[in-house]
């Protein structure tokens, strides 16, 4: 680097900070037209890359993920909250190391079973007993396109062998989704719905700050508003199913959030989730699994597509293993 | 000459916030984020090229991000500069953006960014001339910025699209600010012959 580089880098600098304090800098066209070139040049870079956020998709953006991110940061403080004040447990070091060795025991087992069954078939059978073990292909009966029906949401949990309320679910104990909402929220619910034919969805709740002591209280809240707008959502998605639309990658991306936040909640606030709250969050994703298996995948909603499926299959995991814990 | 936006928190708006959000206070966190969004989700499309993959990738570098506040310390950076936040955030979103790059390298990519632009040119009502002329230039800016050498692209990405000073950008990326200011008048000198080239040398250099 030479030293006219570097005064030349120096100068280019200053001029930069000029124009980042919306001056004009220092250089004159004629006596340093290359200098004044890349510094015109550099103003449009700024201008370009503003471009990019000075959408109303940038801004819709916006407001769905900061409620996200506070959400899930809130929900993480929650839990780590929890975690440092729960007694810690000493295992056995056998028991800790029983959990590892466990798999791994069970996979040499089936291997040695496998292994097992291969050389015996290999030394004691010929092709006829083979044939007398085995059915024939063409004894099967013909493959049938099977058409995955959407099932009603109370199918689902009885498949999965879970009591599923008699009637359908009522309204939760008195809750009103808008008493957690917050400043221009409500316009923008009546906005979004406005002219809407069909399922419509709300936009994510603000619950506010969560004070120390508030923990309960706030995962509870949190969970019956996210309850709310998976039923919402998986409304609005079935709408598209059942019209054989492509789901819409948004809303696909607010379901996985929403499934997920809950069944962050699940573990990090058992004693926050009532009974009822549970199974209708079984029921739910249970349902969502079924009408995602159906949903249409396109070029655009794919990656979407597949992160709600995975999540609404994980939620369906927690619920269970939650169930199975708890009652 | 047009004039860039200004942007983010005076150093000591931001240091209180960081604080407040440090002890675990909500308001402060959302104000983080509300001075940061624009910033790192320019920095991730420029990246990226593909406004799906930038959400979720700024997404997902701010719940990493905030939820590690209480570990980011003032602690002195180079040249007996305190390391500043923003110089943070973007050396984090700098190795996610890396990270996210490695497993997608397999993945073809979907739209160019030029299609991108003109989608949101059209949102905005702008008329058919505006907006082929508007197109052309934000097509081949950000092009060109794709093209350039490592070192030169991560300073004019954290300088143009962040909105980072040079001691920040200088913090993020861990050089000198001498180097910083070289790299910077080195990539607008490179970017303007990338830019003096006709289009059919990018188009040429498409994959």
């Amino acid at each position: 680097m030479t030293d006219f580089e570097m005064v030349e880098a120096e100068r280019f600098s200053q001029a930069l900070d000029a124009i980042e304090a919306l001056a004009e800098p220092d250089l004159d066209p004629r006596e340093d037209p290359t200098l004044f070139s890349l510094a015109a040049l550099a103003a449009e870079l700024y201008d370009a890359e503003q471009t990019a956020t000075r959408s109303p998709r940038f801004e819709s953006y916006r407001e769905r993920s900061r409620t996200y991110v506070l959400n899930r940061l809130g929900a993480r403080r929650t839990a780590q909250q929890v975690d440092d004040s729960a007694p810690r447990e000493e295992k056995p070091f056998f028991i800790f190391r029983w959990n590892v060795l466990t798999p791994v025991f069970s996979a040499a087992a089936a291997a040695v079973l496998v292994l097992a069954f291969v050389v015996a078939t290999q030394l004691d059978s010929t092709p006829a007993q083979t044939a007398a073990v085995v059915q024939p292909v063409a004894d099967y009966p013909p493959i049938e396109t099977v058409t995955i029906p959407v099932r009603a949401p109370d199918a689902d949990a009885a498949a999965l062998d879970v009591p599923a309320p008699a009637e359908p679910a009522p309204p939760p104990r008195g809750f009103v989704f808008t008493d957690y909402v917050v400043g221009d929220q409500l316009d923008r619910i009546e906005a979004f719905n406005d002219g809407k034919t069909g399922p419509t969805v709300p936009p994510p709740a603000d619950l506010g700050p969560l004070v120390p002591g508030d923990e309960e209280q706030y995962a509870a809240r949190l969970i019956e508003v996210e309850i709310q707008r998976i039923d919402a959502l998986l409304a609005a998605i079935a709408d598209n199913v059942y019209n054989d639309q492509p789901v819409d990658p948004g809303m696909l991306r607010e379901i996985t959030e929403s499934i997920a936040l809950v069944a962050e909640q699940l573990e990090a606030q058992p004693d926050a989730v009532s009974k009822q709250q549970v199974i209708s969050y079984l029921t739910q994703t249970a349902h969502g699994r079924t009408l995602l298996a159906a949903a249409k995948a396109d070029e655009e909603n794919g990656r979407a597509l597949g992160a709600a499926r995975r999540a609404a299959q994980d939620g369906v995991v927690v619920a269970s293993h939650y169930i199975r814990e708890h009652y | 000459m047009s004039s860039p936006p200004l942007f983010g928190l005076s150093p000591e708006e931001e240091r209180s916030l960081v604080d407040r959000a440090k002890a675990g206070e909500n308001e402060a966190l959302g104000r983080l984020y509300d001075a940061y969004v624009a910033r790192l989700y320019r920095y991730c499309l420029t990246r990226v090229g593909d406004e799906t993959e930038a959400e979720d990738l700024t997404e997902e570098i701010f719940v990493k991000v905030l939820g590690a506040i209480d570990r980011f310390e003032w602690r002195p950076g180079a040249e007996g500069q305190r390391i500043p936040f923003g110089a943070w955030i973007f050396r984090i979103a700098r190795n996610e953006v890396a990270s996210f790059q490695r497993r997608a390298a397999a993945r073809p990519r979907r739209a160019e960014f030029s299609d991108l632009v003109a989608e949101r040119l059209r949102d905005e009502g702008r008329g058919p001339q505006e907006l082929t002329e508007t197109k052309l230039t934000i097509e081949e800016v950000f092009r060109a910025v794709r093209e350039l050498p490592e070192a030169q692209r991560d300073v004019i990405l954290l300088r143009f699209a962040s909105g980072l000073s040079v001691k920040e950008t200088a913090e993020a990326l861990g050089k000198h600010v001498p180097n910083v200011k070289v790299l910077q008048h080195k990539g607008v000198q490179r970017l303007r012959e990338l830019l003096a080239e006709p289009s059919g040398i990018h188009e040429a250099r498409k994959p």
